[in-house]
């Protein structure tokens, strides 16, 4: 696997597993660092370690705490790390809460390969960098 | 005010259907599908992008100089089981998609009523402001899906005439008995009212003020309420509102009124993210005489339950279908309740159904699809009754 001298850092939050190994096993193909969290509160444990995170990618339905909840545990806690709402169920409401508190990035379910590396690449300021794979 | 009309009853439930009900019911159980498609929108999309996200993976690993043959049957077997997710949620709307006839139960009307709010805000932006007014249980035995239908049809009514208003945008649903006989859902608004000439006409088949509208809501609503022995009526004057009111028949059975007296007060916790059903289904343990709590939070109710001297009658758990933090929340619940603990999921989705092997296999009890119906709301106490019985109060 591509090994980079300064791996971005993904925080992946998505309660379904599939979800977050393919999430996993896709950003690690591309030379990205990723961690996992299966909830919004697994997520905001995560967050409040003080690691160093460059992107988060996060889903909006999740039982009890939402991404919703996450987004604003972000802003209370000042986070400011650049956040891309990955949902295969954009509720309106919950896209303009999400939008008020900042988060304008909706990707809906199912999304290619091409527009979620584009997403993530314009999120992390890099042009080309790092995929690495053949193509 | 008397629930019955003039009108003389169409048909009874023993009689044949008419043709153009059976239609409507048909396209009743199509809405259904609509409502399960929107709740599932959230799980195939899920196995639709894991699948074509493993696809892609697999794709530019076939381009590495040396082919990682296990991580790619690793992928393969990924979307092998994001097909069977799909494939379990086609077979499912495939079976809600045939028609048939009244499917009665007993229920709370209350609940039924909360399915067709929670539905409406789920899939339409509403302005409306929407107060729900709820007392104690209210059992009817009615076709859920036929009724739920019904309310959700009258509350677009009301949430289209509320367009108009230029203020505060107010709909108010509330509940009542009406002697020993009669249970009643109203749906209030106050939007501008029926102009009296037209009043006679909106119950009358293909009459409709919508430009996309049939015109059949009304009126096919009304025939299905005289097929479940009941009545719908309306209301509305100047400066009034409009109201719509549903009535029932009262079934003998209420499970919800028990005379028994459980003085011990074993606790039931209640685990739901929406506030308003949270406290309908307080609301019916405490009238049995349980001691009763109730979270949103999963993490604070493992916290609360994990505190020593009290006694844990049972938890009924709200499930999400296509979220395998479920299984893994009632894995904890398992594991803080022990073996002999009772573990109720319950669901909105139909997809849970589809969970159900899967949620006894973590340690449910038993899965109950929301309204709950009142066989199973018995069962559930028999269950709970006879738990508190063997672990006497510490």
């Amino acid at each position: 696997m591509p090994a980079t001298p300064t791996k971005r850092h993904i925080l992946v939050i998505d309660d379904d597993e599939s979800m977050r190994f393919m999430l996993q096993t896709k950003l690690f193909q591309s030379g990205y660092n990723v961690t996992l969290a299966a909830s919004g509160s697994h997520a905001m444990q995560v967050l409040q370690t003080g690691k160093r995170f460059d992107l988060v990618i996060c889903d909006l339905k999740m039982p009890l705490k939402s991404g919703i909840d996450v987004i604003r545990f972000m802003k209370e806690q000042n986070l400011q790390i650049p956040t891309v709402i990955l949902t295969g169920f954009p509720e309106r409401e919950k896209i303009i809460t999400a939008a008020q508190m900042g988060i304008q990035d909706v990707l809906v379910k199912p999304v290619r390969h091409n527009d979620l590396m584009k997403m993530v690449k314009s999120k992390l300021g890099d042009v080309d960098e790092p995929e690495k794979q053949a193509s | 005010m008397s629930p019955k009309s003039k009108r003389p009853k169409i048909s009874t439930l023993h009689q044949e259907i008419p043709k153009h009900v059976q239609e409507f019911m048909q396209l009743t159980r199509l809405a259904e599908m609509g409502r399960v498609s929107a709740s599932v929108a959230h799980e195939i999309n899920n196995p639709l992008m894991i699948a074509q996200g493993f696809a892609e993976n697999i794709e530019m690993l076939l381009d590495s100089p040396e082919i990682p043959v296990e991580d790619i049957r690793l992928q393969i077997q990924e979307i092998m089981k994001a097909c069977q997710r799909i494939s379990g949620i086609v077979n499912k709307m495939n079976r809600m998609s045939r028609h048939g006839k009244l499917r009665l139960a007993v229920v709370d009307l209350a609940e039924v009523a909360l399915a067709a709010v929670d539905f409406l805000m789920q899939v339409s932006d509403i302005d409306a402001k929407i107060e729900f007014d709820f007392d104690s249980p209210m059992p009817i035995k009615c076709d859920v899906v036929q009724v739920e239908q019904m309310i959700l049809n009258i509350l677009s009514n009301a949430i289209t005439a509320l367009q108009e208003n230029k203020g505060e945008k107010l709909i108010r649903i509330s509940f009542s008995a009406v002697g020993d006989q009669w249970q009643q859902v109203r749906i209030w608004n106050n939007g501008p009212c029926i102009p009296e000439h037209l009043q006679e006409q909106i119950m009358s088949p293909f009459y409709t003020t919508k430009p996309d509208g049939v015109g059949l809501g009304l009126s096919v609503s009304k025939a299905i309420m005289d097929l479940h022995g009941g009545d719908l009526s309306f209301t509305s004057g100047a400066g009034n509102g409009t109201e719509f009111v549903l009535s029932f028949p009262r079934p003998a059975l209420n499970p919800w009124q028990e005379q028994s007296q459980r003085v011990d007060r074993a606790t039931v916790f209640i685990l739901h993210g929406q506030v308003v059903y949270r406290q309908t289904l307080e609301e019916k343990f405490r009238l049995l005489g349980f001691a009763v709590r109730a979270f949103a939070d999963f993490d604070q109710a493992i916290e609360a339950m994990s505190q020593p001297d009290q006694q844990i009658a049972g938890v009924f758990v709200d499930i999400i279908p296509g979220q395998l933090e479920s299984i893994a929340h009632i894995e904890k619940l398992r594991q803080v309740l022990g073996a002999s603990g009772l573990v109720f999921t319950i669901s909105h989705f139909p997809a849970a159904r589809e969970l159900k092997s899967e949620l006894k296999a973590a340690g449910a009890t038993e899965c109950f699809e929301t309204p709950i119906h009142a066989d199973n709301f018995s069962e559930s106490l028999k269950l709970l009754d006879a738990a508190v019985a063997k672990k006497p109060a510490a």
